[in-house]
């Protein structure tokens, strides 16, 4: 994270390319899930991931993912992979028993009663993910998965992920790419998830690299071009002490990176929205209708994958039931936006406009009281402007000119009553 | 070797020409047999000389002429005979009388006397100690290891209570040898990979006596830093000999009896020439342990990851067979075989409940049912002789072949199924513990929700007041988690596997020869030679058990009706039973040797292979070799004036290592997959060993002795192998091999006074230093690669630290040993009859490795080592109440190290000691009791462990306890018979 900052506003120029070459067909969906295993978030935001941190400035990316599950890999995978809450796929542990894959089944296997002839692989590392007999079985029973294949990099290092990974990136009819690395977990539980513990951070730092590798491969497809890649990259619980499944926040406020084309390209924030275990901050579902959560994953997937086509909208779909949603933008064929809005953001509600513009843009509040706080960052950090009204009853209007600053990339920090908010702003 | 032998023989003819000379020769024995280490000399002048194990000795080059022969011992009457020398003479057979006659009859109804053992100590060229058969006998101790432990500067490892290896004056047990008969024994061992003998597989009854031998001689094995205890097995008898023991005991942990047979036969034909003798013995106890296990999350601080109860009931036998045959064509050729068997065989039940803190699953309870059956057997044959070649030339040869394996028993498979092993049925269930310290980032106690960290600690840790648990009540306290799935509140399946074992070392080919070239009665020469071949291997896989999600969705423990273990009078009942309903219900035996094959399809076996989770683990555990040693010796016995006698000489020792091992290559990265590739290595190396022995006889029951020797220690395969390394998941590391490893080597100064009393009593007063250099241990990489330099795509992962066998630079250790043995006969009346044997000894010494600032403590390493035996010993009782007092030792360095992001450069830890591993202080009380009645039979009673004293390990301090182990008190009452 340490080099977000500067990478933000090349970032947003590697985006453009990506739509600057707009093909009159359309480009064909496709999806790379990237799972770290147990990488807390604030030991990601110290840690020196360049890669990690370039997914992140050409996407949308959140450290505001709460876990409303047990924080245990078995259980969280499972919610990412399905896109539904345990309540539904029933895996609350690592024992994976009497689990209803049956009725909610991984995203691929959804995927797929669309588009049939979808190629979808998955490289694990974690034993309890890969039951062979997921390896070439299309019913994928164990996981009711429709993963065409399951690779077992089992004990091997994540070296053998990594190569597995770019071996099936250069396979022209790939479409749906899980890999899974655990060091990160492992490192954790051997030497304690902290940011204070060097061998902790160098597993971030190490895992990143061999995200870098991938990432490569990826971006050298001969046929990338014509394809569409939504990349996401998630971890599935963070950690305390030397382990995780408890319900802290530590463990369960994370992170996750959605990046390519067809996503905004900002941080989301939201509140917390409750556990299925804490009886004190039980699940507000109000809330996470617009909180970034890990049921989003599989729904994001599944939006992305099925663009395009006449099948339903996979989160409204009612016979599958899924409890996440889609952070898609809803169109990627016009021109880039100037800047984009938070949609689904809860901290402090506000609208800009008009969308998009030139550089003058109001930004409007509604049913806001006391002191309105704005102010307009730079990539270094510097105020190039800033703005305190007090809000009115009903509709608090700002006006902003940023026509006169240089071009790049700037972040509008919003503060009312003690609540924060950020957008990013691009200037073109 | 003949060039050598001609060179000597040339070199000292000149010598031998002198004048006209003649041999004295005959043999000193008792009423009963041949008296060994007595010394014969003629008054007044310098020609003495010690009788050997038959009792035997020679003179010669002696000038014609009228002499005084002395015959001086321990425990007998003087004798002195005036003879006259006019040609070689053989006084044949020198009855000695003894000094105290009704005490000796008695002791002397068993072979080997400690009067004899007495006397071989004093008249020994080098420092040693000796237990006789009487000696062992006495001690309530079924094994050997047992019985050394007594010995100064004797430390014992043990396993379930029961003696395993030893170390000798604060050396690590692998410095030491242990030999049978001469030889150091090939090593199988379940866990170690040293060449330490495992000693639990060795009766006692096989051993005629035992030498503990602190100084070499260049003609003893030189890997020896520490010393060397050789066991001498049972000899044909000079007359018929018949023993019979037979013993039943209880073991009060395991509320189950405990049997021990012996029988033992030897005679010699009417000639004398022809003896044999045959002896078996069988030692069937039950046993049990209770224990609790404390382990601590990480490195990083002194939180608790998990709390291990475990329930161990186990029934060991162990069988051991030797025999002896022996003919003497005449006085100059004498040519014998011996044979020897020992087997043990542990049938052991293992219930571990579990409480995880943290773990991969996060706060769990995990069970384990666990049912293994350890099979050791060990057999060697030795063929030998003696040869007389010419006057001053004489020879012993002999040839032997050992071996020693170690294998899993029948569970869960019938006899013989590769899938045999340390079997474990594995259940676990999620919890919610709530006995954590929350803290906030700046270590401020907080909540659950708005914890930065959380912690499980002990009160000595703990930065909160009135958190944190007692070390002897470590208490996990839990709620269930709230019910989403039905089955979250039982025990769900997780895995069954078992940890197969090939352990095998032989060395099919020992052969030795040893010449002694008599140039003059106080100047011998003696040279010889010994080559062994050893072959080994040690072969280990995971056979593994899933639930086959195919076609079952759960497997639930509560479907098994599991029962509660009986916990025999209360499960740590020493502490106050803190633990009473804490140990869950556990399968019976039956159904854990079952599960497996009665779950059928319900199961999916995951063959041991590349696809079997702790598979890189394994194969770097797993290796074979080949080892050839050729070793020469030459030294002289030069006494040149009666009182002194000065061994200078050398060893040289040639090593021939090739260890074979595997290396994982990936062979397809699309599809992960791997494949072994052998590897191997091998350097030789050659050990040039000059030592000197120098004794000196003040008076004649007083010896001043100094010896310097250089001795070795030859790396453990493990430690030499090429290609995977051998993952250690729990620590987190990786431990390469080093094919390039240098053998430690020891500069050793021994300095001792040694006063003898009486036939039974003596008194000694020794210290010692040794200098170490290299040092094996184990030291960081900072690279990824592969040692063997071939292709292994196996990346480090990330926080995974890589180590490798390094040579440490200097050590030393130092100390002080004392020992007494004696009567009270200064006492009036009855009190005569009391006596006490005490032994003390003091190691201070100091390792430089580069991760630590400061010189560190050799590990497994005892600073005060004492032992005293109070007896009681007239006619017909011979009682002994004994203690055994060991200080607590450093068991391991904790040399956790960390990459620094900053400098890239890998940092240790802790500087301190913290964190390192101790094995806690040791006080154990055993008492044995015998009556003899009706000459030939005797009454006994062993009582051990009466303290009961717990076996414990810690980290840094006993306050944060690692291991602590009941073993509760045991005895065997019994008969024997001795003819």
């Amino acid at each position: 994270m340490k080099t977000i900052k500067n990478l933000l506003s090349t970032a947003a120029l590697i985006g453009l390319t990506a739509t600057a070459f707009a093909q009159t067909t359309p480009k064909k969906p496709k999806v790379l899930f990237i799972g770290i295993d147990g990488v807390r978030s604030d030991a990601l935001v110290q840690a020196n991931t360049p890669n990690i941190d370039t997914l992140m400035a050409h996407g949308l990316y959140t450290f505001d993912s709460w876990h409303c599950g047990q924080t245990s890999s078995g259980a969280s995978w499972s919610t990412m992979m399905t896109g539904v809450w345990e309540a539904k796929h029933q895996v609350t542990n690592n024992s994976y028993t009497n689990p209803n894959f049956a009725n909610y089944p991984y995203f691929p296997k959804r995927a797929k009663e669309c588009l049939p002839n979808l190629k979808a692989i998955q490289i694990i590392t974690w034993d309890p993910m890969n039951d062979p007999t997921n390896s070439n079985n299309a019913a994928g029973f164990v996981f009711n998965s429709g993963f065409n294949q399951s690779i077992d990099a089992g004990s091997h290092g994540q070296g053998a992920v990594t190569a597995a990974a770019k071996i099936q990136l250069s396979d022209p009819n790939l479409d749906v790419l899980f890999i899974h690395y655990d060091e990160t977990d492992a490192t954790g539980h051997s030497s304690g998830f902290n940011p204070n513990n060097a061998q902790y951070m160098n597993a971030i730092q190490d895992v990143d690299q061999q995200i870098g590798e991938v990432l490569a491969k990826l971006y050298q497809r001969p046929t990338y071009n014509q394809e569409d890649w939504l990349i996401m990259l998630t971890t599935d619980h963070g950690g305390i002490g030397t382990t995780h499944g408890g319900q802290s926040n530590t463990e369960r406020h994370i992170w996750w990176v959605a990046s390519g084309p067809s996503v905004p390209h900002l941080e989301i924030t939201g509140p917390d929205p409750g556990s299925y275990y804490m009886s004190a901050n039980p699940v507000d579902t109000t809330l996470l209708r617009s909180t970034p959560v890990l049921t989003d994953i599989a729904v994001t997937a599944l939006a992305h994958l099925l663009k395009g086509t006449a099948c339903e909208n996979p989160q409204t779909n009612p016979s599958w039931n899924l409890d996440g949603k889609s952070w898609l933008l809803a169109d990627t064929s016009t021109e880039h936006p100037t800047y984009i809005e938070d949609v689904n953001n809860a901290a402090i509600e506000l609208g800009i406009f008009p969308n998009p513009n030139n550089g003058a843009f109001k930004v409007a509040f509604k049913d806001i009281t006391g002191e309105i706080s704005i102010s307009i960052v730079n990539v270094n950090g510097a105020v190039s402007q800033s703005k305190k009204v007090k809000a009115n009853t009903g509709l608090t209007v700002v006006p902003f000119d940023l026509t006169a600053l240089p071009k790049g990339l700037y972040m509008m920090q919003v503060t009312n009553n003690g609540k924060q908010t950020s957008r990013k702003i691009v200037l073109q | 070797m003949k060039s050598i032998v001609t060179l000597v023989a040339f070199s000292v003819l000149p010598a031998a020409l002198f004048a006209q000379t003649a041999s004295i020769k005959g043999i000193v024995q008792d009423k009963k047999e041949a008296l060994p280490g007595i010394i014969i000399n003629l008054v007044d002048k310098s020609y003495n000389t010690v009788t050997d194990i038959d009792g035997r000795f020679e003179l010669i080059g002696i000038p014609y002429g009228k002499y005084t022969l002395s015959v001086s011992s321990l425990g007998y009457q003087p004798y002195t005979r005036v003879i006259e020398l006019t040609g070689d003479l053989s006084l044949g057979t020198i009855e000695l009388a003894e000094k105290e006659l009704n005490e000796v009859l008695v002791l002397a109804s068993i072979k080997g006397t400690e009067t004899k053992a007495l006397n071989m100590m004093k008249s020994s060229t080098v420092f040693s100690n000796i237990v006789s058969a009487e000696g062992v006998a006495k001690l309530p101790d079924r094994n050997v290891a047992e019985a050394v432990q007594r010995l100064p500067g004797v430390v014992m490892e043990s396993d379930q209570g029961e003696g395993r290896f030893i170390s000798f004056r604060g050396t690590p047990s692998d410095w030491s040898a242990a030999l049978v008969n001469g030889d150091r024994m090939p090593v199988a061992d379940e866990e170690s990979k040293t060449r330490a003998m495992n000693f639990d597989i060795f009766p006692s009854s096989l051993v005629d006596y035992i030498v503990v031998s602190k100084t070499l001689s260049p003609d003893m094995e030189g890997d020896a830093i520490g010393g060397s205890a050789n066991f001498i097995t049972k000899n044909a008898p000079a007359k018929k000999s018949i023993q019979a023991s037979l013993g039943a005991g209880y073991n009060a942990q395991a509320d189950k009896p405990i049997y021990n047979a012996s029988l033992a036969y030897g005679n010699r034909s009417k000639n004398g020439k022809f003896g044999y003798f045959a002896g078996g013995s069988l030692y069937n106890r039950n046993w049990a342990t209770d224990n609790y296990q404390v382990f601590y999350g990480s490195n990083m601080n002194q939180s608790l990851s998990r709390l291990e109860l475990r329930d161990y009931e186990g029934r060991r036998s162990t069988l051991g067979f030797n025999g002896a045959l022996e003919y003497k064509f005449n006085e100059q050729a004498r040519i014998y075989a011996k044979g020897v068997y020992g087997s043990m065989k542990d049938d052991e039940y293992n219930r571990k409940t579990m409480y995880n803190w943290s773990t991969g699953w996060g706060q769990s309870i995990k069970l384990q049912n666990i049912h293994n059956i350890m099979l050791t057997r060990f057999w060697g044959a030795e063929l030998g002789g003696e040869l007389k070649l010419a006057k001053k030339l004489s020879a012993s040869w002999r040839v032997a072949s050992y071996s020693n394996a170690f294998q899993y028993g029948a569970v869960p498979f019938s006899k013989g199924d590769a899938r045999n092993g340390y079997h474990v049925v594995e259940f676990e269930k999620a919890v919610d513990f709530t006995d954590f310290l929350y803290l906030d980032e700046n270590g401020k106690v907080t909540d659950e929700r708005n914890a930065y960290d959380r912690l499980k600690l002990l009160d000595i840790d703990s930065p909160e007041p009135g958190y944190g648990d007692n070390y002897k009540n470590i208490q996990p306290t839990y709620r269930e988690v709230p019910l989403i799935n039905p089955s979250d509140n039982s025990f769900a399946f997780t895995r069954a596997y078992s940890e197969t074992n090939q352990t095998t070392e032989k060395d099919p080919v020992t052969a030795q020869i040893d010449m002694q070239y008599a140039v003059k009665n106080n100047l011998k020469l003696k040279f010889g030679g010994k080559m062994r071949m050893k072959e080994g291997r040690r072969n280990v896989g995971l056979e593994l058990w899933e639930r086959n999600k195919d076609l079952s969705t759960s497997i639930l423990y509560n479907s098994f009706n599991p029962g509660l273990v009986n916990e025999r009078g209360g499960f740590l009942q020493e502490l106050g039973s803190p633990y009473s309903g804490k140990m869950l219900p556990f399968l019976k035996g039956d159904q854990v040797d079952r599960f497996v094959s009665s779950l059928g399809d319900t199961l999916r076996y995951i063959p041991f292979g590349v696809k079997t989770p702790y598979f890189q683990q394994m194969v770097g555990s797993s290796y074979r070799y080949k080892e050839q040693v050729y070793a020469g010796y030459a030294m002289a016995e030069w006494s040149p004036v009666p009182k002194l006698t000065i061994l200078p000489g050398a060893r040289i020792e040639y090593t021939n290592p090739n260890v074979q091992a595997d290396s994982i290559v990936t062979i397809d990265p699309a599809l992960g997959t791997v494949a072994l590739v052998s590897v191997q290595s091998g350097k030789s190396y050659l050990s040039v060993l000059p030592m000197l022995n120098v004794k000196y006889a003040l008076t004649d029951k007083q010896n001043l002795r100094f010896a310097t020797t250089r001795t070795f220690r030859r790396p453990n395969f493990n430690e030499i192998k090429p290609g995977a390394a051998a993952i250690d998941y729990s620590n987190n590391d990786l431990v390469y091999g080093n094919p390039s490893l240098k053998p430690t080597y020891s500069w050793n100064i021994d300095l001792a006074y040694e006063r003898y009393l009486g036939a039974t009593s003596m008194f000694s007063f020794s210290s010692f230093y040794k200098n170490v250099k290299d040092h094996i241990y184990t030291a960081f990489e900072s690279s990824s690669a592969d040692n063997a330099g071939v292709s292994n795509e196996f990346q480090i992962p990330g926080g995974v630290i890589a180590k490798k066998f390094q040579n440490a630079p200097q050590s030393y250790a130092a100390g002080l040993e004392a020992s007494l043995m004696t009567k009270f006969r200064f006492l009036p009346g009855m009190f005569k009859n009391f006596g006490v044997n005490f032994n003390y000894s003091y190691t201070y010494s100091r390792m430089n490795i580069a991760a630590r600032e400061k010189p560190q403590q050799l590990p497994r390493q005892s600073p005060n080592v004492m032992n005293v035996a109070l007896f009681f010993e007239n006619e017909h009782i011979t009682t002994r109440i004994g203690l055994n007092y060991r200080d607590p030792y450093l068991y391991e360095l904790n040399l956790y190290a960390v990459k620094d992001p900053a400098s890239e450069k890998t940092l240790i830890l802790h500087q301190d000691n913290n964190y390192d591993v101790y094995v806690g202080r040791s006080l154990t009380v055993d008492y044995s009791f015998s009556y003899n009645f009706k000459q030939h039979f005797s009454f006994f009673a062993e009582l051990n462990n009466l303290t009961n004293t717990p076996f414990t390990m810690y980290r840094g301090q006993k306050e944060r306890p690692v291991k602590t182990e009941y073993y509760s008190i045991r005895g065997l009452l019994g008969l024997r018979y001795n003819l």
